[in-house]
């Protein structure tokens, strides 16, 4: 009896022996090779997984709004609508653009490449928000660069890449943290993670007042994200005038959980 | 190698929890496929090394984590050892309610040791921002109620949890397995 339980202290004693030597092998980058291996076999199994949620989850979602179709609807054709009226604006004032900076010889703004990857898997724990990507540094991926949606949605930023798979930092994680500028008020602040609950707006100084409903976009001063990407819609202020920052909820616009692929931009900087 | 099914079904486990999960959260947080099945399996096996298939499962957890490496491949043994233990010296007498008491402590357990952990080490990078008791009661708790549920369906559905035991558990009589 006394042998068994020796027995097990030695073998307790190992695996806190092995976990120590893990954590070192891994904090000095000699783990990522066997641990890109077993991401890579587990990864090709996850996707038709991801899918099946996906589409499971869809269901559940479409049955659980079915009363707001109607209405949701209505309002989407009147948005297209409107959306429409400002494409047609947009695209004369581009037209515009071309034409002035020909004009002043300007250099084209820089072209960036995407790379698109399948979304294979969140991160197993409840803390952060982390996407698990089917693509690595093989494919020119690297930390840092940003993850978009189609149509220049952010998505977040690559924080782990290894040789074929890559972990991308949701913006609502709430380590994440992206200059933004509102697009009418064109005030800059800080769009922070709210523990997965949506994003929060910082704002150091208010000379103008932020506008509820307006649009926030990347400022591209961190250099990590690329400008102009679409972050979220302003929704209600919730500091108090006394605080010294100002801080807005913000509502993403998208949600990491319904997405099956992102883009990856290259070569932003 | 006999524990080589343990070990497929583990990994298995392990990616759904990353690929299904998610989808599936209530109140914004997910049970853990993998720490139920480890827990279940080291409460109702009585001999025989679980500790291995522990430390295989935390380390598979560990790859699909947020948190720093290990934290899981630490954490997973331990509590087994701690399970071992208790279900030894403790739990003899009424050990149906004894191990449903052990699920329940443990999956108490798992939650406030990881974010304990996570929370001391949180200096380290790229990790998410973590307020202890924020997370704990927030997180934490609802997870292990989670855990808990997931744990009991396990209990029944892969262990065949004999129905005269569970009718025992009704008339309130406690005896040996």
């Amino acid at each position: 009896m006394a042998k068994n339980n020796s027995r097990k202290f030695y073998i307790l004693g190992g695996i806190v022996a092995a976990t120590a030597l893990l954590v070192f092998f891994n904090f000095s980058g000699w783990f990522s090779a066997p641990k890109d291996f077993v991401c890579r076999i587990c990864f090709s199994v996850s996707r038709p997984f991801y899918s099946l949620g996906l589409k499971i989850s869809g269901i559940f979602h479409f049955v659980g709004n079915f009363k707001d179709l109607a209405y949701e609807n209505e309002q989407l054709k009147e948005e297209n609508r409107q959306l429409t009226l400002k494409f047609v604006e947009l695209r004369e004032v581009l037209n515009e653009n071309d034409f002035l900076s020909k004009q002043l010889q300007m250099l084209p703004p820089l072209k960036s490449r995407l790379i698109m990857a399948d979304i294979v898997g969140f991160n197993s724990d409840n803390l952060g928000q982390l996407l698990m990507l089917n693509r690595g540094a093989n494919e020119g991926l690297a930390e840092n660069q940003a993850a978009i949606f189609a149509g220049g949605l952010l998505v977040g930023r690559l924080i782990k890449v290894n040789k074929n798979s890559s972990q991308v930092l949701a913006i609502t994680d709430s380590k994440s943290s992206v200059l933004a500028v509102t697009q009418e008020s064109r005030l800059s602040g800080v769009i922070k993670g709210d523990h997965s609950a949506g994003l929060i707006f910082e704002v150091a100084s208010l000379k103008e007042g932020i506008n509820e409903g307006e649009l926030l976009i990347t400022s591209g001063l961190d250099g990590n994200f690329p400008r102009g990407l679409l972050i979220g819609r302003i929704e209600s202020k919730i500091s108090q005038e006394s605080e010294a920052l100002h801080r807005f909820k913000v509502k993403p616009a998208l949600n990491c959980k319904q997405l099956e692929r992102v883009f990856v931009v290259i070569g932003n900087n | 190698m006999k524990n080589l099914p343990a070990f497929v079904f583990i990994l298995f486990l392990a990616i759904l929890q990353a690929a299904l999960s998610p989808h599936f959260k209530i109140l914004g947080v997910a049970p853990n496929f993998v720490y139920a099945f480890v827990v279940v399996f080291s409460v109702k096996k009585s001999d025989g090394p679980i500790l291995l298939e522990a430390f295989l499962a935390g380390l598979i957890l560990d790859l699909f984590s947020s948190l720093p490496m290990g934290i899981f491949t630490f954490l997973l043994p331990l509590l087994v050892w701690l399970i071992k233990f208790f279900g030894k010296n403790i739990f003899q007498t009424s050990e149906l309610f004894g191990k449903i008491f052990l699920l329940a402590a443990s999956s108490l357990a798992f939650p406030l040791f990881y974010i304990l952990l996570a929370d001391l080490l949180q200096n380290f990078n790229q990790m998410p921002e973590i307020g202890f008791w924020h997370d704990f009661f927030w997180i934490g708790l609802l997870e292990a109620a989670w855990n808990f549920l997931l744990s009991l369906l396990f209990f029944i559905m892969f262990f065949g949890e004999k129905k005269a035991e569970l009718r025992n558990i009704k008339n309130g009589l406690s005896f040996r397995i």
